[in-house]
């Protein structure tokens, strides 16, 4: 079986397009490796070939692959008129397996400028031949039921309507960031949207048991494994953060714990991240949301980050996070009823608009780097594979 | 597959431990009449013969005629039934409940306000009981039904539904028409002697797998047949159609007549074993709802209990207590997975500090001392650590 990829963005790539497109297709392999494809190609396209057993798989790979735009099933055929048509009768009998008849148009395009018909020419036969042989077939140049296209290159190809692909930037091509993932709504949304930016990630989450259940671990678990595909694969790890969460609702005034606990998370994910030569912090944060992704409560709670802390939900609203949500398959999980965070960690009136050296200086009093530490080291680490 | 670590079980109004007698007699009951009751033949007849034989049970428990004694799946589905009969009323009315009541019963009082019904919620006293006063109050030109539970699922208060009802049939000779009047007695049946003709009421409702039979069997008590929602094969005279549950309802029975035999014995056992497990738990820094919780002991189930440690939430002590091995709750077990549900004790004056933190143990005739003394040692030991934690704010 033969798919002809199409690849969008990356084609606009310069000196160092041949990076990413290896990623891309490593990214395929890497998802189909069972099925051992060969993916080959140049110029905008790239051919897969696979057997023809793995359809469901190919599609569900094809379509959920950051890097793709859009990918057919083509037919090739050898470089005459004729098999060129045989070609694509072929395709319109797909077409026809869904359907009783309808309008067509021919695309046609000739890199390979021996050939000799132009690409007119190609249209003008293929379009006639079609017309021809299938009578419930008319032609609409401008709204057609059917683009079918004709590229002649090593070899015609000739393929049907495309499938959209998720677009972006082949996952890996940004390095590799830390996301902070706590089992709502909007961190899972930020992942999705930063692997599509071709950024590799690695979740972490704060357990506070047993003042969060372990039903909200299982369900960043189930989110993980959710995104895990589309995000190229995804390390979790789980860090146990009861103590530091304790000591900042001990030692630190009501009103900033939130704020304080915030940070003390950007801090610990900083730290991860460096080991694991992470270039970013990755946050769901959605600015005026809620009390800590204020201008000013970000302003602070990103100060403890030594990398830079992308935002991607930055400017949207919560209507469009969900719609996202719904679109990646996590919104379910993240709805569940268990709380992500208990409620004697969470003030019933938080600062809203800290001031930053007056919470950098109450964050450096708590001095918890012994605890961070201890939590870094107790942390535990789960693969969850694209499938 | 699953395995159940070993634990101490303190959370019998969510479900009681089957009794293994009557796990094992509704087992061969089960097996030797498989029959439809329903049936002619001879093994049909059998299989209905028993279940008569366990109507006849319950209604002598209830003081009513067995033909008034209908079987249903659940506590819920009869008060259901009750709750969604009122829809073929012609025209709609209104209707009395507590706040304090089940979700089985103030979920289809939700349902009735959407069918253009309307529905007063009375809350209870600070001590967790219903002032009948308030009640009756409520009642107007309109009511068509006032539903009062007999023991409370959270706290085990004992509500006052005999003279709930005596004035509102006071009233009714104002209204010259009948107020139909429920109680949820599903945390009463079996462990208090009830007489619905004493009670005044009109329906009553009962499940079995909180006095240790299996789940799946219902009891609904009906003064007077009325219409219903589901129709099928006209089995229970039509109340709840549908093949009955012939294993469940001996069950229900078996176990019925245990309670009847061990009552006073097991009561007065679970009476010794509140005040103690009370004082322990006062001693380990709870807090109660009411004084009076401690001091009037024949106002309150002996079975149930419910304290609260500010500040620790009740879900924290709760799963702290289940690593230790023993198993509590927060409230309804009907409502307490996911999101907190703080009705009940917020229709009972409490405050949110004690709402929030409030936990109920709940325990039945084989919990020993031994386990509520090292249910206590436990609870006295975490609740420190967690206060000390928690630094008391």
């Amino acid at each position: 079986m033969l798919y002809l990829l199409r690849i969008g963005e990356i084609s606009l790539k310069g000196g160092n397009r041949g990076f990413f497109e290896k990623k891309l297709v490593q990214n395929i392999k890497r998802r189909l490796k069972n099925f051992h494809p060969r993916v080959t190609g140049s110029t905008g396209r790239f051919l897969l070939e696979i057997p023809e057993e793995s359809e469901e798989s190919v599609i569900e790979v094809l379509s959920t692959t950051f890097g793709i735009v859009g990918f057919a099933k083509a037919t090739p055929a050898g470089k005459s008129i004729e098999e060129i048509s045989r070609g694509a009768f072929s395709e319109v009998e797909r077409f026809l397996q869904e359907r009783e008849g309808g309008t067509f148009k021919i695309s046609a395009r000739r890199s390979d400028k021996s050939f000799p018909c132009s690409s007119y020419e190609i249209a003008s036969i293929i379009g006639n031949d079609i017309r021809e042989r299938f009578k419930t077939m008319t032609v609409d140049v401008h709204n057609p039921d059917l683009l079918l296209t004709i590229e002649v290159r090593d070899r015609a190809y000739i393929y049907g309507n495309d499938t959209k692909g998720p677009g972006g930037l082949p996952v890996g091509v940004a390095g590799r960031g830390a996301l902070l993932l706590s089992g709502g709504i909007d961190s899972p949304v930020a992942a999705y949207l930063m692997a599509k930016r071709g950024l590799a990630i690695d979740a972490v989450y704060f357990h506070t048991y047993p003042y969060t259940p372990v039903e909200t671990l299982q369900k960043v678990k189930t989110i993980v494994e959710t995104i895990a595909s589309a995000c190229g694969g995804i390390n979790l790890y789980i860090l146990p953060f009861t103590d530091v969460a304790l000591k900042i609702r001990k030692d630190a005034p009501a009103d900033q714990t939130t704020l304080l606990m915030r940070a003390g998370m950007m801090d610990t994910a900083s730290r991860i991240a460096g080991r694991r030569n992470a270039l970013c912090l990755v946050t769901g944060e959605s600015l005026s949301q809620v009390a800590s992704q204020t201008a000013q409560s970000m302003h602070f709670t990103g100060s403890t980050s030594k990398l830079p802390v992308f935002r991607p939900l930055i400017a949207l609203d919560k209507e469009e996070i969900i719609a996202i949500a719904k679109q990646i398959g996590t919104y379910e999980t993240s709805i569940l009823p268990y709380d992500d965070c208990c409620t004697v960690f969470s003030p019933k009136k938080p600062l809203i608009r800290p001031d930053f050296d007056f919470m950098r200086k109450s964050y450096d009093k708590l001095d918890l780097d012994e605890l961070l530490a201890e939590s870094i080291g107790k942390m535990e680490k789960e693969w969850y594979p694209p499938v | 597959m699953y395995t159940l670590h070993p634990m101490t079980y303190l959370d019998w109004a969510a479900t009681a431990p089957p009794m293994e007698s009557v796990l094992t007699e509704s087992s061969a009951k089960a097996l030797e009449l498989y029959a439809n009751p329903s049936s002619i033949h001879a093994a049909g007849k059998a299989a209905r013969r028993c279940i008569e034989q366990s109507r006849d049970m319950c209604g002598k428990y209830l003081g009513v005629a067995p033909n008034l004694v209908h079987f249903t799946a659940s506590g819920t589905e009869s008060n259901n039934i009750v709750f969604s009969s009122l829809l073929f009323k012609k025209t709609r009315g209104s209707v009395v409940i507590s706040g304090i009541e089940h979700p089985s019963i103030y979920e289809p009082a939700k349902m009735l306000e959407c069918a253009g019904f309307t529905v007063t919620y009375v809350k209870a006293e600070s001590n967790g009981i219903v002032d009948p006063a308030r009640i009756a109050a409520c009642v107007g030109q309109d009511t068509v039904m006032v539903a009062l539970m007999l023991v409370n699922n959270e706290t085990g208060a004992i509500q006052p539904v005999g003279e709930v009802s005596h004035l509102i049939r006071e009233k009714e000779s104002c209204l010259s028409r009948r107020i139909h009047i429920h109680t949820d007695a599903v945390q009463a049946f079996g462990k208090m002697r009830i007489s619905c003709d004493e009670l005044g009421i009109d329906s009553l409702s009962a499940s079995a797998h909180k006095i240790g039979a299996l789940r799946g069997a219902g009891v609904l008590y009906l003064s007077q047949p009325f219409d219903v929602v589901f129709r099928g094969g006209g089995q229970e005279d039509g109340i709840r159609p549908g093949t009955e549950n012939l294993q469940a309802i001996f069950a229900l029975t078996s176990a019925l007549e245990i309670w009847e035999e061990k009552r006073e014995e097991w009561n007065a056992k679970a009476v010794e074993l509140r005040q103690n497990i009370l004082n322990r738990l006062i001693s380990a820094g709870a807090r109660l709802f009411d004084p009076s919780y401690l001091e009037k002991t024949d106002r309150y189930s002996p079975y149930i209990i419910m304290a609260s440690f500010p500040p620790i939430p009740g879900e924290v002590l709760v799963r702290v207590m289940s690593d230790n091995g023993f198993s509590i709750s927060t409230g309804s077990a009907c409502s307490a997975r996911g999101k907190k549900n703080l009705r009940v004790v917020q229709n009972m004056h409490a405050d949110r500090a004690f709402s929030e933190s409030a936990v109920r143990i709940s325990f039945g005739p084989s919990t020993s001392e031994s386990e509520c003394d090292a249910f206590c040692s436990a609870l006295e030991r975490e609740v420190t650590a967690l206060i000390n934690q928690l630094g008391g704010r």
